[in-house]
């Protein structure tokens, strides 16, 4: 045999140990070896390097193939002993997959509703490049910043920059009284809109020309809803609809209004219709909402600095003269469903905070179902010590092990996640009714956010079981297979911190509902100033004008022995009042003050029970109370300095737009036009008829269905056509707090879902405790221990537990809710005794759910559990 | 008892006729020569892994070389149950070309 002088290739035989498989990696070799020792003896070297890579490479396929083999082979009985590992512990795996399905489901909802709220008006085309303007209009002393803003913006933007692409123009007006045959409602989402809107926001047309569906004067566009509403079809372009008594043609119908934008409409009527409005020049209107485009790569700093102030081409002159100035800023479209709260908001702008609140919340309740798990699989570890102990023994690597423990973690997260889907979709419908927000399941099925749902799962899972799968695999078989029953407990302390955490976030949690909840019944039981309890009130809609005859009509309803009064007024507390500029006559003044005016009749005072704290009210029988005449409130006395009501009377105001000069003849105590979120502000009180558009009357309300029958009869005599309305007014102002109260409710189910979770955790490791002391509480019945000494000594641990928590949740509960408390200008004090309570209740809670197995334990008979082994 | 894939039954009949003396690289050699073209590693060790697992065939080790630069000789034979897959394989070869040999020989001979 000749000498051999060449080896072979030292990288290859390092693949090729890559590739074989442990117990035939040396034959392998071997046979590698041994033919290119034959093959380089007879052939040459060369040929044999030749032959050693060709095989190497050859056989690659062949080995890739088996490899997946076995590892599918693998991975099934992984997945076979994960699904007969949560079959044996039927307990522990529904306290698993319940408990993370719930905490996941809770975090989508929550995800669904960020996306939504964070999603307004971002559907537009370029709606990078739309912007609405807004105004602050300057005085020496005050600013107050306007949404609506005057209608010669508009085309004075697209006059005078070159910039801007489009502009165009909208007032959105409430409650028409919208009738086509007997079908008649009042309708809402009403608005007068510039052909160019179309232009700017993405309104798709369905049918109709939207290049010139709003052009002429006397046309109107609708949503398919209200062609379904009004007409029962879509194919409805040339028919006409009667909006307050006149005649409207329809010129298209477009897609019904998103859920995600700030401006919802069902009709839109042509601007030109106005056209004959004085107001339409009027440089110093504020009732236009404007939109605009810009064009593209348009320097937006420089375009910023140059609208600031384009109206001082025009009117400066009258504005500096006034002592005014007017200032102009753009907003993104996309802002302003959460970052614009200016004065007449077309929508109640959503609030940032609460995106916050909500996304910890989901996160801390995601957090306690994965602390449960890692608590629980920890936990469980003893009982699985002997698998992994006789694994390691027949050869398993440590890898092998936490990819195995992984896999189960993410078994049941995937299993978790698909369960939480189906409870989402069902839970949206009831959530809507809970909490008032309409979300969409279909939010979670496009691809982006499947991608993060399954990518979440898996973060989820490998986070999840990470700790578990380390701590299993680390077991050494000697120790475990020798059957000593110490093993898992080790990691108590960690366990220990896990419990206290997900209990202190839970108390956090609760202290925030018993807070808000408080919050809100102190809001609906303060007194407001005023009598809010039986008070009918019926509103004037749709264009009915009652300056004329509004005694008579006040007597007609009047009539009735339950009814004991009627008042008229321009609107009732809670619902808007409007905000005019006003001047003290005679004396220097150089406020320049903008304050809330209510007008009302006569009887507005008595009825609503006001206190006057200096000077009278309107009388009835003084003719120059009527429309001559001034009443303020305490507040508006501060704001125009003076120290004492008495001081106000006699003293003479000026207002509505400099036209009427009148004394003040009374000073009101402050009462709550407004809600309680506000402090009450100066508001100026007259007696105009032209303004009423509400009757409120005071009933007796024990025979409330006779009086609201003889109400609604009254109502179709003397308003025939108009259908009847009413509201009572202690609902109606409360309503003010909705959105609060909404947000109050979304956080107590989720933190009843939180503490579900957290005890769903407690039971099962207090089970876990129980089962593994069976042996030492067997003893100590037999030395005699009683049943009630077992339940305490099992419970005294979890108590420690949880009073720890109550001490690391107080303080961060204080800070958080204090911090909340202050968007109210009325507010609870915080004390001590809801954060008692709450302490109590889960303590009460928690050792409710241990005491559940305790009892178990202790009452099991000794001779049971001692008579094995 | 399962149906042998054909590279099991070539890997059978070669083990099965090298007699005692078969390991890997007589194995491929003669695997290569019925089949006509070369037999790839990858392959045979995957294949002769499932024939273990089987308990078709038996795994011994023999003395080391120094062409396989100290490392032993898996030899490979027969086992009982392996002899009988392979007779069971050889009936349905059997049963499968009973009479058409001749045909097809023919078909090709024209």
């Amino acid at each position: 045999m000749k000498h051999i002088k060449l080896n072979p290739p030292r990288i290859g035989g390092w693949f090729l140990r890559i590739l074989a498989r442990q117990e035939d990696e040396f034959s392998l070799l071997g046979d590698f070896d041994e033919e290119f020792a034959g093959i380089a003896g007879s052939k040459g070297c060369l040929r044999a390097w030749f032959w050693y890579w060709r095989h190497l490479l050859l056989s690659i396929p062949a080995f890739l193939k088996d490899f997946i083999f076995w590892g599918c082979i693998m991975f099934m009985n992984y997945l076979r002993v994960a699904w007969r590992t949560i079959k044996r512990h039927k307990g522990y795996s529904f306290i698993n997959i319940a408990g993370f399905a719930i905490g996941m489901a809770c975090c989508l909802l929550i995800l669904i509703y960020v996306r939504h709220e964070l999603s307004y008006d971002t559907y537009h085309k370029d709606t990078e490049r739309i912007y609405r303007i807004v105004q602050d209009i300057r005085t020496q002393t005050a600013n107050r910043v306007f949404a609506p803003i005057s209608p010669m913006v508009a085309p004075t933007l697209k006059g005078d920059f070159p910039q801007v692409e489009n502009s165009a123009r909208i007032i959105p007006a409430r409650s028409r009284l919208v009738k086509r045959g007997d079908i008649v409602f009042y309708e809402d989402r009403f608005m007068y809109a510039d052909q160019e809107l179309f232009d700017i926001l993405t309104i798709p047309f369905i049918q109709g020309n939207s290049q010139e569906a709003l052009i002429r004067p006397q046309t109107l566009v609708i949503s398919q809803r209200m062609a379904q509403k009004y007409f029962g079809q879509a194919n409805v372009v040339g028919k006409t609809l009667e909006i307050n008594q006149e005649a409207y043609e329809i010129t298209g119908v477009v897609t019904n209004s998103p859920e995600n934008t700030h401006l919802k409409y069902d009709f839109m009527v042509s601007m030109k219709t106005l056209s004959d409005w004085n107001e339409m020049s009027n440089w110093y209107s504020t009732m236009f909402f404007t939109y605009l485009k810009v064009k593209p790569n348009v320097d937006m700093e420089e375009f910023s600095q140059q609208v600031s102030r384009l109206a001082d081409k025009y009117v400066g002159e009258q504005l500096s003269i006034w002592g005014t100035t007017y200032h102009y800023f753009l907003q993104p479209l996309s802002s302003l469903h959460l970052h614009s709260r200016l004065r007449y908001e077309i929508e109640p702008p959503g609030n940032p905070v609460y995106i916050y609140i909500f996304s910890m919340v989901g996160l801390f309740i995601l957090l306690i179902a994965c602390l449960n798990f890692m608590n629980l699989s920890t936990a469980r570890a003893a009982n699985r010590a002997k698998e992994v102990g006789l694994r390691k023994v027949v050869g398993a690597q440590r890898p092998q092990l936490i990819s195995q423990f992984l896999g189960e973690s993410l078994l049941v997260v995937f299993f978790s996640l698909g369960l939480a889907m189906v409870i989402v979709k069902f839970s949206i419908p009831i959530l809507h009714n809970l909490a008032g927000t309409l979300l969409s399941f279909n939010e979670l099925l496009n691809p982006g956010m499947l991608f993060i749902l399954i990518g979440g799962g898996i973060l989820i899972g490998l986070i999840a079981g990470l700790y578990p799968a380390f701590v299993l695999s680390a077991f050494r078989p000697v120790v475990t297979l020798k059957g000593a029953t110490t093993v898992g407990t080790r990691s108590v302390s960690l366990r220990t911190v896990l419990v206290v955490v997900q209990f202190a976030i839970s108390v956090v949690l609760i202290i925030g509902t018993l807070l808000m909840y408080r919050q809100f019944n102190f809001l609906k039981n303060q007194y407001l100033g005023f009598e809010k309890e039986q008070k009918l009130v019926l509103p004037l809609r749709g264009g009915i004008i009652i300056q004329e005859n509004y005694k008579t009509i006040k007597d007609l309803f009047s009539k009735h022995p339950s009814i004991n009064g009627a008042t008229v007024s321009s609107s009732v507390p809670g619902r808007g009042v409007s905000n005019f500029s006003i001047k003290l006559v005679g004396e220097e003044d150089d406020r320049n003050q903008s304050m809330f005016h209510l007008y009302f009749d006569d009887d507005f005072i008595p009825d609503y029970g006001i206190e006057m704290v200096a000077g009278r009210a309107f009388q009835k029988g003084t003719k120059t109370d009527f429309m001559g005449a001034f009443l303020i409130n305490e507040a508006a006395v501060k704001a125009l300095g003076w120290s004492h009501p008495e001081e106000a009377l006699g003293k003479r105001l000026r207002t509505g737009h400099g036209v009427r000069v009148n004394p003040i003849i009374g000073v009101t105590k402050n009462f709550h036009y407004r809600g309680l979120q506000n402090e009450v502000e100066p508001l100026v009180m007259e007696f105009l008829p032209w303004t009423f558009r509400y009757i409120t009357l005071s009933i007796n309300i024990t025979n409330l269905k006779e009086v609201l029958a003889f109400v609604e009869s009254q109502w179709q005599a003397t308003f025939p056509g108009h259908p009847f309305e009413h509201f009572f007014l202690d609902t109606d102002f409360d309503r003010q707090y909705r959105a609060d109260e909404r947000v109050g409710r979304i956080f107590g189910i989720f933190t009843l879902l939180g503490l579900f979770i957290a005890c769903l955790g407690l039971l099962g490791l207090a089970s876990f405790t129980a089962e593994s002391r069976t042996k030492e509480i067997g003893i100590r019945k037999v030395c005699g221990a009683s049943v009630a000494g077992i339940v305490v000594m099992l419970s005294k641990q979890f108590t420690k537990w949880v009073l720890l928590a109550n001490g690391i949740a107080w303080p961060v509960a204080y800070f958080a809710m204090n911090k909340w408390l202050q968007n109210f200008a009325y507010r609870i004090k915080i004390d001590i005794v809801t954060f008692l309570l709450s302490g109590f209740l889960v303590l009460g809670i928690a050792l409710l759910t241990v005491s559940f197995q305790s009892f178990k334990a202790a009452l099991a008979n000794p001779a049971d559990s001692l008579r094995y082994e | 008892m399962k149906d042998l894939t054909k590279i099991e039954e070539i890997l059978l009949l070669s083990i099965w006729r090298l007699n005692e003396t078969a390991y890997g690289v007589k194995i491929r050699q003669h695997a290569s020569e019925i089949i006509g073209k070369d037999f790839t590693y990858g392959n045979l060790y995957s294949a002769l892994k499932q024939l273990t697992k089987k308990n078709y065939v038996i795994k011994r080790s023999g003395e080391p070389t120094v062409e396989r630069r100290g490392r032993k000789r898996i030899y490979y034979t027969l086992s009982p149950e392996g002899l009988k897959a392979l007779k069971s394989a050889y009936e349905v070869n059997k049963r499968l070309w009973a009479g058409l040999s001749k045909f097809v020989f023919d078909l090709d001979n024209q």
